[in-house]
């Protein structure tokens, strides 16, 4: 029978003065403050997207759902058509009846289509851009080559190209090679990014060269050098990269909408919650748009937590150990 | 000889093959159709009417293509000089596309000429040709809450008001609500184009006839100016932004104004949106003098200059807004109005007298909404005048004057 070891006494806390006290509570004020206002949009999307059409509009805007869930927005047969019940039925001071209705009319609209292209879409250039962008870092990197350093530099300066300036050129260029209103048209030229090689090259060059020696020495070629060796050791990067990208692609608009408006089936979510708000929006459904919304914003929300645990690991990581 | 003979049949079957593959391909003509999205049920309108338009013409194939954001889509298109076959030209762009050349002139094409209103072939002609033939319209009109003025024991607006009328509703209608929030009499927007009416009605005009010369700068212009800031200033009118709202007609829904000046466009947002609200519509007020006038926002289909299939496109575009086809539009009552008279009339009976007449009736003394290249310039200097005008920040005097000078500057290049 083991005896039970005492608990270490807890350490009385060393002694704060006042004013430190004072600094903490005001910081945490600060920082509970701000994270509310940025909160507070998120809050508000969602509830307004379980409510009735009529409700949304209600004034004061309530956010507390009451039970119970899935109230239907009855329609009223007679003198309007299309009139769903009264606010006032649907809504109270602060709390409203919840209903599906809106994310029933987003799915009916095509949204279950255009989250799978908007997912084919990010997850395919993410990938190419990991896979571009980490190559063409180390070559620029580590490689030594005539022009090494005005390619690099050449590459730094499309950054400075504004890329709206881009677009019709771009439009045309696909157009001649067929590529308008195609997945590739869109995947393609966004595969390789200025930024992506630039990222990557500062990283690689900020690894001791030691390490990629001790490889050679053990045989290794530049490709396993590479792929085995700095790869793995370039996570936090990566996993940089890889957010960017992928939260670029998920909520790019311009870009679809230039090369992919003959298409309704390729759209991705941007376009099509664009395309119901309609051209003047005053035929904006608010319950379905902010359901899409909601649609639109929980899996880039969910893959950046998930991601984040990977960012911060990333950067324990790369200190180098004995 | 025999064998000669089976040659000559061998190639005049294979000359009739070939005559009638050709003549196959030459029916299966595609066309695209380019425009804005609407609502979903609109959008499903227009498919229906392309359907039953692919129906009667076997031949033609129509690809239609709504899109978000239609102008950066449309440009492109333009740039890449593959533009569509039509596509919806809204009339405050006639000047633009027509000066771009990329517009296909529409006289002796368009047909049913006499089943649409003056106004609208007039918003669609540029220098003298008529380009496209409309679309669908709205109308500014005046929308009132039929609660507010019986809690105030008015009479309802009648389209025989005149300024006098609705600055005096205004005033006794403004006040504040059960939750203590102001009340305006009247939502004025700090726009150009909402207050162009009542220039119009009190006899003023912005160009002449030819668009050689400004004449903003006179006193039927400073009395309407005056009449629309003064309101504001006076406290019993205001801009959206006043009560919390983003436009007039959510102001209106919102209850937190008791008239406004909104287009048709405004009849579904409210039966959708605000369903209790109890309200009804008339034509806009009249000067005291007696001068009638209105605002018409309107869209037509343009048939690209650059166009492999011009008749087939003259022809959907004959279609979609000829009695047949715009009637298919009327009978669903949508918030714009279809181009043909007689499809107006069915319109009215789908969305009701009771919402629709009050729009309808001004089609006939309406001006276009059509300024010549480059006046965005001219919208700027005014509205951002009038919003000073509003604030007390300016005089509507000087508002007038610094609008005239830009609008004389964009004339002169």
């Amino acid at each position: 029978m083991a005896t039970a070891q005492p608990l270490p006494a807890p350490v009385d806390a060393e002694r704060r003065s006042p004013l430190a006290v004072a600094l903490t509570a005001l910081s945490w004020t600060v920082l509970i403050l701000f994270a509310a206002l940025e909160i507070f949009p998120f809050v508000f999307t969602v509830a307004n997207s379980f409510k009735c059409l009529p409700a949304v509009q209600t004034y004061p805007r309530s956010i507390i759902p009451v039970p119970p869930f899935g109230v239907e927005c009855t329609y009223q047969d007679g003198e309007r058509a299309g009139a769903s019940r009264s606010p006032s039925e649907t809504s109270g001071a602060a709390t409203f009846n919840p209903t599906l209705e809106g994310y029933r009319e987003i799915l009916d609209a095509n949204l279950p289509r255009w989250l799978v292209n908007t997912g084919f879409f990010a997850v395919a250039v993410t990938i190419l851009r990991l896979a571009f962008d980490s190559l063409a870092g180390y070559a620029l990197a580590r490689l030594k080559f005539p022009g090494n350093r005005l390619l690099f530099f050449t590459i730094l300066g499309t950054m400075m190209v504004p890329p709206i300036v881009l677009l019709i050129p771009r439009f045309i260029i696909l157009k001649q090679f067929s590529m308008l209103n195609t997945y590739q048209g869109l995947i393609v030229p966004l595969a390789v990014d200025a930024f992506g090689i630039f990222l990557m090259k500062q990283f690689f060059e900020s690894i001791p060269g030691e390490i990629e020696e001790a490889a050679l020495v053990d045989g290794a070629n530049r490709f396993v050098l590479f792929w085995r060796v700095v790869l793995p050791m370039a996570t936090p990067a990566l996993t940089a990269l890889a957010i960017f990208s992928f939260q670029g692609t998920w909520n790019d608009f311009l870009m679809p909408l230039l090369i992919l408006s003959g298409n309704k089936d390729l759209w991705t979510l941007p376009l099509g919650l664009s395309f119901l708000r309609g051209a003047y929006g005053e035929t904006l459904r608010w319950h379905a748009f902010l359901a899409g919304s909601v649609i639109t914003t929980l899996p880039l929300a969910l893959i950046f937590f998930y991601f984040q645990r990977y960012f911060v690991e990333g950067i324990s990581y790369s200190g180098l150990k004995g | 000889m025999r064998k000669v003979h089976l040659l000559t049949m061998l190639v005049v079957l294979a000359l009739v093959i070939s005559g009638a593959s050709a003549a196959l391909a030459r029916q299966q003509v595609t066309i695209t159709l380019m425009g804005w999205s609407s609502s979903t049920a609109e959008n499903d309108a227009l498919m229906t009417q392309v359907d039953a338009f692919m129906a009667a013409n076997s031949g033609i194939k129509v690809n239609v293509n709504l899109v978000p954001e239609y102008d950066p889509t449309i440009q492109a298109a333009f740039a890449s000089g593959d533009p569509p076959n039509v596509f919806y030209v809204d009339s405050s762009r006639l000047p633009d596309w027509a000066e771009a050349g990329v517009l296909a002139s529409g006289e002796g094409k368009i047909e049913n000429l006499d089943e649409h209103y003056e106004s609208l072939l007039e918003a669609f002609t540029y220098n003298g040709t008529l380009y496209c033939p409309p679309k669908d319209f709205s109308i500014m009109a005046l929308q009132y809450n039929k609660d507010m003025f019986d809690a105030a024991g008015l009479d309802y607006p009648t389209p025989d008001w005149t300024w006098e009328d609705l600055r005096a509703a205004a005033e006794a209608l403004t006040g504040t609500d059960a939750e203590g929030r102001t009340v305006l009499g009247l939502v004025t927007p700090p726009n150009f184009e909402r207050w162009l009416p009542f220039l119009y009605q009190a006899g003023g005009s912005v160009l002449n006839e030819d668009w050689t010369e400004v004449t903003l700068d006179s006193d039927e212009a400073r009395e309407a100016l005056e009449f629309y800031v003064g309101m504001a200033r006076d406290g019993i009118a205001g801009p959206p932004s006043k009560v919390d709202a983003g436009w007039g007609g959510e102001a209106f829904g919102q209850r937190r104004v008791a008239m406004a000046m909104e287009g048709n466009w405004v009849i579904k947002y409210l039966l959708d949106q605000f369903p209790d609200l109890n309200w009804g519509v008339t034509e806009l007020p009249r000067h005291p003098s007696g001068g009638q006038a209105t605002m018409v926002f309107t869209v037509c289909y343009g048939v690209a200059a650059d166009n492999d299939y011009p008749e087939e496109s003259w022809k959907l575009a004959n279609f979609l807004t000829g009695p047949e086809g715009s009637t298919m539009v009327a009978e669903e009552g949508f918030g714009v109005i279809p181009p043909a008279k007689s499809a107006a009339e069915v319109w009215l009976q789908a969305i009701s007298e009771e919402y629709g007449a009050g729009f309808l009736a001004g089609a006939p003394y309406a001006h276009k909404w059509q300024f010549p290249v480059g006046f965005g310039e001219v919208f700027d200097t005014f509205n951002a005048g009038l919003q000073l005008a509003f604030d007390g920040q300016a005089l509507p005097e000087d508002v007038i004057v610094d609008t005239a000078a830009v609008a004389e500057e964009v004339l002169a290049r």
